[in-house]
């Protein structure tokens, strides 16, 4: 009902979809409300008019989309004691009083009635009635849930949201079974009408951040949304940057973490991608299994993340830099091994580097897409491309595989495949960089690059955030992972109103030793 | 308004700790070796003196203006028509500074690293970047320097001590052989050029959000300064010795002397890539003054259209204003001495008395008024 | 809309104008990396400069040779190459002249002066090496028996090249370490004397051929200003290795008094401290020796693991250091009158006022200079065997 209200309010989505039915009233005679809504769907084969009179006295007709209602039990559960029972006197009220279906709605508008119809639930219009039923007899054919392939752990939940908005609102409600989860719903599309969500959980989240996302959703008006990448770009803060300013994840329990942090979720239906606003550069380089493993480890690993961010970025520049402007910062020995190694190449460094990359990029692009059968066959073929033949060939000295093979290693580290996809990609621009003016290009692209991310905000909060503009207490999540008893605050840029988390002194002490051991 | 970016005082020192340590790394431990010999750790210990001074005039000026940068607060001091000269004195003073340092920048690449690299390509490159900065605004001045100098300090801090091995601490002595004044006659350079610098802080107090740790970040900043330059010159003097006042750039001199287990070696490019960083936040800190000064001055409701042209005009005065690095470094030791004195501690200090002054007259007419 | 996308283009095509850039960009395979060079007399006016350079094409095909046999005619993996000119500077852009590829200096760390050019003076050439960008200050100096160009040309067996042996060598601490810095800066000091490592060509002992000679570090060349003097035995240059700090190990071999057999013990810590004195005009020096060691071998009938003993062959040990400094002070004091370490600067750097009125007569006062050496010997461990197996 919710997003109903929502869509009646907004004048402006009124009007979208009445451009063939204006706001209006169902009309008394059921002949003239068929008829009408006939023409409306007039060529939609696949809606079912099914006439039939209810108590042998009234004629009614059952509107409904076939594939998208559960058959069986309309037949069972409206059909069979609407046909069956006689005599008794007529009224709306008795009508729904015999249906056994717990997802009931009168609807007065036409336009109320075509939503429904295409949501997949039935509608019964009666003969002197002014109000249609609607019944929630939906059944959408759907997957099972599953692990999302893209996002999986060694230890945490296996499931992952499906295609379906129900499913996930559930699997988010199974997890936080507070009332405080509030969902919003509400309907863009002018002819898709997917329904999307916005979830947060109030009390943690800022007002004015859900304000702001309700705001640019409201925005949206076009003709269908296919997916949330479709709602990323349009409500995203700067739409011509590299970097991504909202997460999408698969994940349900990484969303029940942001929720709780006070960050607002937005699921879109037909799509098992959530988004998460507001975020911050070094939420990309934190993975959920962080938190599976000891904060020790956690930490660890989250350190070698950061540093396969910058080999991702930097190795193959500055690995040119050094060979075609800074030869001395190279060991001799190395050098002169290097020289050996290289004398037989053809190509400056700067192109073989670029061949090798492109090669690279060109490989795992291809592995992608394709069934996971070929799949091997294409790192087999990978394996010799990059590895022995073109060194065999003459065309790339074998250091340079070996760059190649730390940059790709360091890049399937990253745990967000959008933040990797734009390092990946800048990673270019500093090569050429570095193939002009050496290391002082790498970091003339470092400092572009940063200024840029500084500028950056997603929804209001600054990109970089405990770093730049430094938060002290929120510094213990992104320097390294802090122990689950040590997070006694939430995050500062997301929970200013309610910052506390847990109350302090957490720590496991063993106590009770003594008792434990007496016996 | 035309700046609505605020910066938080960390960030504020911040700003100018580069800005007054990037050149300073490179130029002044030759600079005062030449007159203090081995006495020169002393010199940047005096010459800090006027960055204090510098940082409490421009915060009582402040205190008497809260929200107007220097260039607008001028003419309220000592008239508009004055106060407009002045304001154009200024802009024109940072504009020659900003193409001494723009060239500095371009000597200093194309002497080390880039022998054949055009000037043009390497100095407007850089301004490229500053340029792209300085749209941001002052907030992304603050966080630029708040994420990299907390990058430049430690890897500096790691250079120096790689260097431990090879230090010579008998270079210090005799101490004192002269006396304080060479050390005292060593202070004067950097306090007009290096010190002086820290006149740039009136273009930032309006924008700090903390109203409170404003000066005791300013000041923080300064003593930051000193310890940079102290280490720096303990460095220079403890290898080199007194050969040092004969390199041109002894920072880098000792840059490539790290050597350690035959692997770490040769790391003047490194030590370059820092220095470029911090020169970074210098450039851009100046550049954004000017633009903003200038925009100021002009009555303007945006600076941003004037930052394209006022960074090619840099770019042509780097190239005008001095034939070669001979002569620049002879304009910061004579004329260049006595600009910078004047500029960024008589004026303001005159500026501050006639302040003071008129406040006191105006309360007076408001007490006889009432 | 439209002037935006103008201003862009033209941003572009200045952009093509970048795309021809990458103007100071040289491959690896355009380069010449100099392993060592050396800097020879030629006449009374021109220089001659050699340089060692790699070459990275032949040292496969001499892995293959190496790998197959042992033999004499092994391919060289360096070449060496000469040209003349009026100083360092002038020879350097004659060289490149003769070289197709790009000379690199940035990898070289050793210098060879000639010893007659040494005679003659290496100031010159030292400021113009230094003066080059790429050259390096760290580069070790080293002074050579007849012509520098030699020890290039010599190709070590167990090595990559010579450069390579005599940067071991200098590791190994046989001899002094002097860079480029230090030596400049003993020039410049108060004692204007300068000590370098001398080079001399090892023959080998038994009957291979003299293809497989090999560089090695033996004395120490001596420098008054900038000229050479003439040189410190092997010997000698132990005990300057002590006086300046850098004898970082090396053994030591008495042999006591009454005893028949031999005492040799490592050290694993040598400090020395030079103490000037001025009293009533009265130029004097202390030198304080400590010395930590390992006894390596022991022929004598001491025990080491006798207190009484061990006293006793600290005492002997103490000595033995005593005299090998004494002889490196007395060649450098009497035998060359040259202040090669660096005595005259600790006075000036503990009595800088007094100092004035000595600075002129040094090189008078030096030689007869009072320099009382005492020295503190310590027997760390008895080594692996506490007492020689009797047979």
């Amino acid at each position: 009902m919710g997003f109903l209200k929502n869509w009646l309010s907004s004048k402006k989505r009124t009007k979208q979809l009445n451009e063939i039915a204006a706001q209006q009233n169902l009309t008394a005679t059921l002949e003239e409300n068929r008829s009408f809504l006939a023409t409306i769907f007039k060529g939609c084969s696949d809606v079912v008019f099914h006439d039939f009179t209810i108590f042998g006295q009234i004629s009614a007709v059952l509107i409904y989309i076939e594939g998208l209602v559960d058959k069986e039990k309309l037949d069972q559960n409206v059909l069979t004691p609407l046909l069956n029972k006689t005599g008794e006197p007529f009224s709306i009220n008795t009508v729904s009083g015999v249906i056994p279906v717990s997802n009931i709605k009168e609807l007065n508008y036409i336009e109320e009635i075509i939503d429904e119809i295409s949501n997949g639930h039935p509608i019964l219009l009666l003969d002197h009635q002014k109000k249609g039923i609607s019944l929630g007899l939906t059944q959408l054919e759907h997957r099972a849930i599953e692990e999302p392939p893209a996002e999986s752990v060694i230890r945490g939940p296996r499931e992952g949201f499906t295609e379906l908005l129900t499913i996930n609102t559930s699997l988010l409600r199974r997890r936080i079974k507070s009332p405080q989860l509030k969902v919003k719903n509400i309907v863009v599309g002018r002819y898709t009408r997917t329904k999307i969500g916005v979830y947060y959980i109030e009390g943690i989240a800022e007002k004015s951040l859900i304000k702001e996302v309700m705001r640019r959703l409201d925005k949206i008006y076009m003709d269908g949304i296919l997916g949330s990448g479709y709602i990323e770009e349009l409500i995203e803060d700067q739409s011509n940057s590299l970097f991504p300013q909202i997460l999408s994840t698969e994940r349900p329990d990484v969303v029940v973490s942001y929720l709780l942090e006070g960050h607002v979720t937005i699921l879109c239906d037909g799509n098992p991608v959530a988004l998460v606003v507001p975020i911050t550069l070094f939420s990309f380089l934190q993975s959920s299994e962080d938190y599976a493993q000891k904060f020790m480890i956690g930490s660890l690993i989250r350190w070698l993340r950061y540093i396969s961010v910058a080999i991702v970025l930097l190795l193959p520049s500055t690995y040119v830099a050094l060979l075609t402007y800074h030869q001395e910062m190279i060991p001799t020995s190395l050098l002169l091994t290097i020289a050996k190694s290289r004398e037989q190449i053809p190509f400056p460094a700067l192109f073989e580097a670029l061949l090798m990359e492109i090669t690279f990029e060109a490989l795992r692009e291809a592995g992608v897409r394709l069934p996971q059968q070929l799949g091997t066959a294409i790192s087999i073929v990978g394996a010799l491309v990059i590895g022995q033949a073109a060194t065999a060939a003459g065309l790339v000295s074998s250091p340079m595989v070996m760059v190649v093979a730390i940059t790709g290693v360091a890049s399937f580290l990253l745990p967000h495949y959008p933040i990797g996809i734009t390092l990946r990609i800048l990673r270019f621009p500093i090569m050429f960089l570095a193939g002009m003016l050496g290391l002082l290009g790498i970091i003339l692209g470092i400092i572009a690059i940063v200024i840029h991310l500084c500028s950056l905000r997603s929804f209001g909060v600054p990109y970089l955030t405990p770093i730049v503009p430094m938060v002290k207490q929120d510094l213990k999540d992104v320097l390294y992972r802090s122990p689950i008893w040590a997070r006694n605050k939430r995050p500062h840029s997301t929970s200013k109103q309610n910052p506390i988390r847990q109350s302090p002194g957490q720590k496991p002490e063993a106590e009770n030793e003594e008792e434990l051991h007496s016996d | 308004m035309i700046e609505r970016g605020k910066i938080s005082a960390l960030q504020m020192a911040m700003i100018l700790h580069s800005t007054i340590a990037a050149t300073a790394l490179l130029a002044m431990p030759s600079v005062t070796m030449k007159y203090a010999h081995q006495d020169m750790w002393l010199s940047p210990i005096w010459a800090s003196l006027g960055g204090f001074l510098i940082v409490w005039i421009t915060f009582q000026l402040h205190k008497f203006y809260p929200k107007e940068s220097f260039i607008e607060y001028v003419p309220r001091i000592i008239g508009r028509f004055l106060g407009s000269i002045f304001a154009f004195l200024y802009l024109f003073f940072y504009w020659i500074i900003l193409g001494d340092i723009v060239r500095e920048y371009g000597e200093f690449l194309i002497t080390n690293f880039l022998a054949h690299t055009p000037y043009s390509v390497i100095s407007g490159s850089m301004l490229l970047v500053c340029a792209y900065a300085v749209r941001g605004g002052v907030e992304v001045i603050g966080r630029s320097a708040q994420f990299f100098v907390p990058i430049v300090m430690p890897l500096f801090l790691i250079v120096l001590l790689l260097l431990i091995p090879d230090l010579k601490p008998q270079n210090m002595l005799p101490m004192f052989e002269h006396g304080l004044k060479p050390s005292l006659i060593g202070a004067i350079p950097p306090l007009s050029a290096f010190y002086g610098e820290f006149f740039l802080i009136s273009f930032l107090y309006p924008y700090v959000s903390d109203k409170q740790n404003k000066l005791r970040w300013g000041i923080y900043s300064v003593l930051s300064v000193v310890w940079t330059m102290l280490l720096v010159s303990f460095s220079t003097l403890l290898i080199f010795g007194k050969v040092g006042a004969h390199l041109t750039y002894p920072l880098i001199g000792v840059a490539r002397y790290i050597s350690l287990a035959d692997f770490l070696e040769h790391l003047e490019s490194i030590v370059a890539a820092i220095w470029v960083l911090s020169m970074f936040i210098k450039m851009t800190m100046i550049y954004y003054a000017l633009s903003l000064g200038t925009a100021q001055w002009l009555k303007l409701t945006d600076y941003r259209p004037l930052i394209f042209p006022i960074g090619i005009l840099s770019l042509v005065l780097s190239i005008w204003t001095v034939p070669n690095l001979q002569v620049l470094s002879q304009f910061i030791n004579s004329t260049g001495t006595i600009y910078f004195l004047l500029m960024q501690y008589l004026i303001p200090l005159l500026l501050l008395i006639v302040a003071y002054f008129r406040r006191k007259q105006n309360q007076k007419k408001v007490a006889e008024q009432a | 809309m439209n002037i935006r996308y103008l201003a862009f283009l033209f941003l572009l095509l200045n952009m093509t104008y970048l795309l021809t850039g990458c103007w100071d960009r040289v491959e690896v395979n355009n380069l010449a990396i100099i392993t060592a060079a050396a800097l020879d007399k030629k006449d009374d006016k021109t220089i001659e400069l050699s340089i060692q350079i790699f070459v990275p094409e032949t040292s496969g095909k001499e892995k293959q040779n190496v790998a197959t046999m042992g033999n004499e005619n092994t391919q060289s993996p360096t070449l060496v190459e000469s040209a003349e000119g009026v100083n360092f500077a002038d020879a350097m852009l004659k060289l490149q002249g003769k070289i197709s590829r790009k000379i690199f200096w940035g990898q070289n760390e050793v210098f060879i002066f000639g010893e007659q050019l040494a005679k003659k003076g290496i100031l010159n050439e030292l400021n113009g090496i230094l003066r080059a960008v790429q050259p390096r200050e760290r580069a070790n100096l080293f002074i050579s028996k007849g012509q520098a160009k030699e020890i290039l040309k010599l190709n070590p067996v167990i090595d990559r090249n010579s450069a390579e042996s005599i940067h071991k060598l200098v590791h190994a601490h046989t001899g002094l370490e002097e860079s480029i810095i230090d030596t400049l800066q003993m020039m410049n000091g108060e004692s204007k004397a300068v000590a370098l490592p001398w080079i001399e060509i090892l023959t080998p002992q038994d009957g291979r051929s003299s293809n497989v000679r090999m560089p090695y570090i033996h004395g120490t060349a001596v420098l008054k200003t900038d000229k050479l003097l003439g040189k410190l035995n092997a010997e000698a240059t132990k005990g300057v290795l002590m006086i300046k700090n850098q004898a970082a190990s090396g053994t030591i071999t008495v042999k006591p008094k009454p005893e028949k057999g031999y005492l040799s013990a490592e050290f694993v810590k040598d400090k020395i401290k030079l103490i000037p004195q001025i009293t009533k005009n009265h130029l004097s020096m202390k030198l304080q020796v400590q010395t930590e060691a390992i006894v390596t071998q022991n022929s004598t009938h001491l025990d080491v693991m006798n207190s009484h003993d061990l006293a006793k062959i600290e005492k002997e040990l103490a000595k033995g250091i005593t005299l090998q400094i004494r002889k490196a002070l007395d060649q450098g004091q009497k035998k060359w009158k040259a202040d090669i370490f660096g005595l005259a600067d600790t006075f000036y750097r503990k009595y800088p006022r007094e100092w004035k009125k000595y600075k002129k007569n040094w090189d008078s006062l030096y030689p007869n200079l009072k320099i009382d050496i005492q020295t503190k010997f310590r027997i760390l461990r008895p080594g692996m065997t506490t007492e020689n197996p009797k047979i």
